[in-house]
């Protein structure tokens, strides 16, 4: 068994020079993942996206990435040119993006995207392709895949786009997922169902997951450890299935303004922020 | 206040043709708050589009204040009702400053006081004056679904139809939202139709609501026996079952309901 993590992140910084001074979007964090489903929350704005974009090279420009170390499969990735990039992207690596609607070509067909994603890991060939993307669209629960194939992006529903999204980043069968919100737009049923594969693949294959969510309920109950992130740094690692014992003011913050089933409440308590947060974020996680 | 009776939706043809919605029925009355939840792809923004007047073709009949709704709306039906998309990122045009498209539906109506209106909107949402002259890409998430929101609220709408409005958002923004919505309805008596996956974002909400799959309504429930988990169906039992999180051995077992 190997044991060494898929993915090592030591001081990874990610900023963007502005008109006003400098965004710092991710402010010194580490962390590293191994073949297990790791979950990362944290408000709007506390720079979920950009850790994930900068792990895969997508920071759009202007934005500039540094990190003491940023490894994957023990090679560093942060010296990679463009090309080299391209290619772990494309096989190795993969990220459901958050928002199915841009990362998907509004002018072909979604079997076409799928089964071009799916050759670009090689191989296969066209009719091979095509069977392959309607096995992962049913896999996503799709109910009627052959249709789904033939339409094109905006002739679907919020969460069919999303499966799709899903669908397309598993085909080519990477080791590392990154998936950024990505059952948002699905019903829960279906988030279940579509949630058993990414689960099936990281406790059979070996995928790693890193599971970018504001749903702190999911992210409890599907992953094995999470990370709480404010302002661009990680303010405490703990056991997924122990979140809601989390200790620190902030986390404890968004757990109470979730609206709940069993306690109805006139109005919803939302979150103080208090400025000394922005010291209490840990080094690594 | 919305009458929705027998609505049926049809899709492309031959091989593509959907049918979307198979008879769907609901009313809703005025000042109340109805939940729409159910599978993806069930057809809920379908209701919502068709309500708005978004939909090219329908059958069945639709009333609102009354009124029976043809194909076509009248500048005053459309300004009685307004929606708010379920994708808060595509919903607004990305080279109109927040101040542009909070006055446009002003323009479109012929309304004056554009300096008042647009201001008396941000604070409504709880947006300050820096915010106006801002564009879509320096905002959050939360800010632009806010700015969603005040823009549907701009008309001064009796009916506020909400997709998925606090899907994209972190819980604390969405906590925000929702008691900003829960103090229009109470302030203006908004009547509000919302569709969610969060059964307990519909819960805290609505008093009732309805549970679609495959283009229909399955079961219409109250808030309380949503709560209570009183389920009359078996696919709205399931889908209660599924929303307590993630569970393996759960996930196996579940079925697809035609
Ligand atoms: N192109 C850009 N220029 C300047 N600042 C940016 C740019 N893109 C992102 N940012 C800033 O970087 C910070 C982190 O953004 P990021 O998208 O990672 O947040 P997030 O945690 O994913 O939030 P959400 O839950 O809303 O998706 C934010 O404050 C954002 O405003
Ligand atoms: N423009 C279109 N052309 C063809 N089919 C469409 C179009 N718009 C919607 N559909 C189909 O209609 C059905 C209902 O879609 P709708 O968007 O109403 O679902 P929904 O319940 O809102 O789902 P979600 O929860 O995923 O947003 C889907 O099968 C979808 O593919
Ligand atoms: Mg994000
Ligand atoms: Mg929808």
């Amino acid at each position: 068994m190997n044991t060494r993590p898929l993915l090592e992140v030591e001081d990874l910084r990610v900023s963007f020079p502005g008109t006003t001074g400098e965004v710092e979007a991710v402010r010194g964090i580490g962390f590293s993942l191994g073949r297990e489903k790791l979950g990362l929350v944290g408000e709007s704005g506390s720079g979920k996206t950009m850790t994930g974009r900068a792990i895969l090279g997508l920071v759009p420009p202007p934005g500039r990435v540094t990190a003491r170390r940023l490894a994957f499969e023990g090679r560093d990735i942060l010296g990679l040119d463009a090309a080299g990039l391209r290619r772990l992207r494309g096989a190795r690596i993969a990220m459901v993006l958050q928002d199915p609607k841009y990362a998907l070509n509004p002018v072909m067909t979604v079997g076409r995207q799928i089964a071009e994603a799916h050759r670009a890991h090689g191989r296969a060939s066209g009719r091979e392709a095509e069977r392959k993307a309607l096995e992962l669209l049913s896999a996503v629960r799709l109910r009627d895949p052959e249709r789904v194939a033939r339409a094109y992006p905006h002739q679907l529903s919020g969460g069919m786009g999303q499966r799709v999204m899903i669908a397309m980043m598993l085909a080519p069968e990477p080791a590392l997922l990154i998936a950024d919100e990505p059952t948002s737009a699905l019903d829960v049923t279906v988030r279940t169902q579509v949630l058993a594969i990414l689960d099936e693949l990281v406790t059979a294959r070996g995928m790693g997951l890193l599971f970018i969510s504001h749903d702190l309920n999911l992210v409890a109950s599907f992953c094995d450890r999470v990370m709480v992130m404010y302002a661009g740094r990680i303010l405490e690692t703990c056991r997924a299935d122990a979140l809601s014992q989390a200790q620190h003011p902030y986390t404890r913050g968004l757990l109470a303004s979730l609206p709940r089933l069993d306690r109805p409440a006139e109005t919803l308590p939302v979150l103080a922020r208090d400025p000394r947060w922005l010291d209490d974020a840990r080094a690594d996680a | 206040m919305i009458e929705v009776e027998d609505l049926a939706v049809v899709y492309g043809s031959g091989a593509s043709r959907v049918e979307a919605l198979r008879g769907v029925s609901f009313a809703v009355g005025q000042g109340e708050s109805f939940g729409l939840v159910g599978e993806s792809g069930s057809g809920k923004s379908t209701v919502l589009r068709a309500l708005a007047g978004l939909e090219a073709d329908w059958s069945g009949s639709l009333r609102v204040a009354g009124e029976v709704q043809g194909l076509r709306r009248s500048k005053a039906s459309r300004r009685r009702l307004q929606l708010v998309f379920q994708d808060p990122y595509g919903s607004l045009h990305p080279r109109h400053t927040v101040d542009r498209t909070l006055a446009e539906p002003l323009t479109i109506h012929g309304i004056g006081e554009r300096e008042t209106r647009v201001r008396q909107a941000l604070d409504a949402v709880g947006l300050g004056p820096a915010f106006r002259f801002r564009y879509p890409h320096q905002l959050s998430g939360g800010q632009r679904q806010r700015v969603a929101i005040a823009r549907a609220l701009m008309l001064e709408p009796e009916i506020l139809l909400l997709d998925e409005p606090t899907s994209a958002l972190d819980v604390s923004v969405q906590a925000e939202i929702l008691n900003l919505l829960s103090r229009l309805k109470a302030e203006r008596g908004l009547t509000v139709i919302l569709v969610s996956h969060d059964l307990a974002v519909v819960a805290h909400m609505c008093r009732r609501l309805a549970v679609m799959n495959a283009g229909r309504i399955v079961e219409t429930l109250s808030a309380e026996q949503l709560r209570a988990g009183a389920a009359g169906e078996p696919y709205t039992a399931q889908l209660l079952r599924a929303s307590a999180g993630y569970d393996r051995d759960a996930a196996r077992d579940l079925v697809a309901y035609d």
